[in-house]
């Protein structure tokens, strides 16, 4: 089959979207520049500095200079990923500016070195790169978020959220995540409280807004649940457990417990009480109590529409019943 | 006739079935009507894209998907790097769609730090820049003759790219949950297309297909009130379609890639039963 190819080229737009967005300053922190490449130097010491590649080899490499023959594997794959990347900066132009930062003998490049090494390669004059604040105006910002993260009355969705930013300032400065002992020497906390609220903070998206809607309230929760494999399984013990504060305990027994329970909760002074009626794996064992408790007739009319195999659901098709049980049975 | 159509899939809020109902319409177009089908994947989630072709994770560091070396690609083709994505309509203006297993059935998946790159333009600029440009694509006699039919896609937002959607679509179709802010959210759409119909030529009015309820429960009392609420508002009501689908395991196993589709269901899977009717009445409406 011959391939299909489409073209819009040439109709309505005659710059493209790359050149256009050059021109604008979205891009957070810093100011938008075109810097010569030679004011820029890129920072040895970063670990994420893949192969290890120089300036000066790609240089090299550009002028024919480089037997890639002679090279072991991972240096051969970044040469040839900084080429790539290369090819694709001459078609389609820069589309991230570089980041870099203002510092004593020009500019020290804090992300996107590959970026820099491909304009070296296509003998480029100039990068378009995002210009950091220098350093003594991040360290103000930090010691501010720092007094701050040490207030005692700090919610714990505040308290993520101000690790998060201190993190980032942190990545600015040394272009890799700060570890524990880094948060730890901060905060005057311990090393292992630090660690795991890292944990959090970089845990799965879910577990971050639930904590940011205040629905986890805590360390410990916010871990049991980060420690839930499957935004699924996540999901289905979070909307179980919608609207009350959700506890260690009820995370952990949450993915397991699947027979008929009703949400402890106190409404205008009476007490709700939990009715458990044990743990099962087999789902035909909840449809057959089910059956028991209502009655065939009942049991069609309810839950005839319903996906067995969806606990969530089954879950909360019972709740309503015994709400409504609740309600109309006499004390 | 040419009864080309571009339906768009889009409700602003989020994980209320747009690509599970895009990536069904897709099949269902292809495979039981016959007709030839173009997905494009509009959100930069690349949530399509990875029901269809297996997506490459970038090595960056960012985890964002971009589609992988297209299966026609020879590495003699100097002109292209092999590879195509939804975003290449704005960058480089040239887009190579994907086959997927399914015959009949193409995609232009997602790349998603190029869309989400789109989605940065200028309020000042986006009507000419982003939104008449698909527009521009998707008519392009090239693509009309190769295609019966597009589904687009969108993200849960009113950014550019789902504003270039809707304006490039001859249909829409709202999957909404009858919870509280994806019912908020349905008036606000039909507004927006009406507001768009206000440019468009009497036959060319972009149609509503219909609000079609998902993962509804009508034991669950606020689905009940909700769709009473809906039924009862003039707006509305007219939009709402006589089917809905209902909260199945069978609808997230569909979603994995290595299930594929539907549509290989055995013929009595109540999911596929089901869905498969929704389709029905959603394509009696485009081709009634
Ligand atoms: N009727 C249903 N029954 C069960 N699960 C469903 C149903 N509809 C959608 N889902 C599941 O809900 C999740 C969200 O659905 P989907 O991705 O289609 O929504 P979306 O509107 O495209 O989301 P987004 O706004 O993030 O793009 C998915 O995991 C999907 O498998
Ligand atoms: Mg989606």
């Amino acid at each position: 089959m011959t391939r299909k190819r489409f073209s819009v080229k040439d109709t309505h737009l005659q710059e493209s979207i790359g050149a256009m967005l050059q021109e604008q300053n979205q891009v957070g922190e810093g100011r938008i520049e075109t810097l010569p490449l030679q004011t820029i130097h890129t920072a040895e010491e970063n670990p994420r500095y893949v192969g290890r590649i120089t300036p000066a080899e790609i240089r090299d490499h550009r002028d024919g200079k480089i037997d890639l023959n002679q090279e072991v594997g991972d240096r051969v794959s970044f040469f040839e990923s900084v080429q790539d990347l290369a090819n694709s900066i001459a078609r389609r132009g820069l589309l991230q500016p570089i980041i870099v930062r203002e510092d004593t003998d020009g500019f020290k490049v804090i992300a996107g070195e590959r970026r820099l090494l491909a304009h070296i390669l296509l003998n480029k004059e100039r990068i378009r790169a995002v210009v950091r604040p220098s350093a003594p105006e991040m360290e103000e910002r930090a010691i501010r978020l720092i007094e701050n993260l040490q207030r005692e009355n700090l919610s714990f969705a505040e308290l993520i959220r101000g690790i998060e930013e201190l993190d980032s300032i942190f990545q600015m400065e040394n272009a890799r995540p700060m570890d524990s002992t880094e948060l730890a020497a901060e905060l005057h906390k311990h090393d292992s409280t630090c660690r795991r609220y890292l944990q959090v903070m970089r845990g799965p998206k879910d577990v971050r807004q639930a904590i940011d809607h205040g629905l986890i309230t805590g360390l410990r929760p916010a871990l049991a649940l980060v420690d839930v494999h499957g935004e699924d399984e996540r999901a289905l013990i979070l909307s179980r457990l919608k609207g009350e504060a959700i506890t260690e305990d009820g995370i952990k027994n949450s993915p397991a417990s699947i027979s008929p329970i009703v949400q402890p909760e106190t409404r205008r002074g009476r007490r709700r009480t939990k009715v458990n009626l044990g743990m099962v794996k087999n789902t035909a064992t909840v449809k057959h109590l089910i059956a028991l408790l209502l009655g065939e007739d009942q049991m069609d009319e309810r839950f005839s529409s319903l996906d067995w195999d969806d606990l969530d659901q089954v879950q909360a098709t019972w709740d309503t019943i015994i709400a409504e049980h609740d309600r109309s049975t006499p004390r | 006739m040419n009864d080309y159509c571009v339906i768009t899939t889009a409700n602003n809020k989020g994980g209320v079935g747009k690509t599970l109902l895009s990536k069904t319409m897709g099949e269902y177009a292809s495979i039981i009507l016959g007709k030839r089908t173009l997905l494009i994947d509009l959100d930069p989630q690349t949530n399509l894209s990875r029901r269809f072709i297996d997506m490459r994770l970038l090595s960056d560091g960012s985890e964002d998907y971009a589609p992988p070396i297209h299966p026609d690609w020879s590495s003699n083709d100097k002109e292209w790097d092999g590879v195509s994505s939804s975003a290449d309509i704005w960058f480089s203006g040239e887009a190579i769609p994907y086959p997927t297993d399914i015959k009949g059935l193409d995609i232009l998946p997602a790349h998603a730090q190029l869309l989400a790159d789109v989605e940065l333009v200028n309020k000042q600029d986006v009507y000419l820049k982003v939104v008449r440009r698909l527009r521009d694509f998707l008519f392009l006699p090239d693509v009309m003759s190769s295609y019966d039919l597009v589904v687009i896609d969108t993200r849960p937002s009113k950014g550019p790219l789902t504003t270039a959607a809707l304006h490039a679509s001859t249909h829409i179709v709202i999957p909404s949950e009858m919870e509280a802010p994806s019912v908020e959210g349905l008036f606000g759409m039909v507004a927006l297309r009406n507001n768009i119909n206000i440019g468009r030529s009497r036959d060319e009015q972009l149609k509503i297909i219909g609000i079609l309820p998902n993962k509804l429960q009508l034991s669950t009392q606020v689905h009940r009130e909700h769709m009473e609420l809906l039924t009862s508002d003039p707006n509305i009501a007219p939009y709402i379609l006589p089917v809905n689908i209902g909260y199945r395991t069978d609808y997230k196993k569909s979603m994995y890639r290595d299930v594929g589709s539907i549509f290989t269901f055995p013929p009595s899977n109540k999911a596929r039963q089901e869905i498969q009717e929704v389709c029905r009445v959603i394509f009696d409406r485009v081709y009634g």
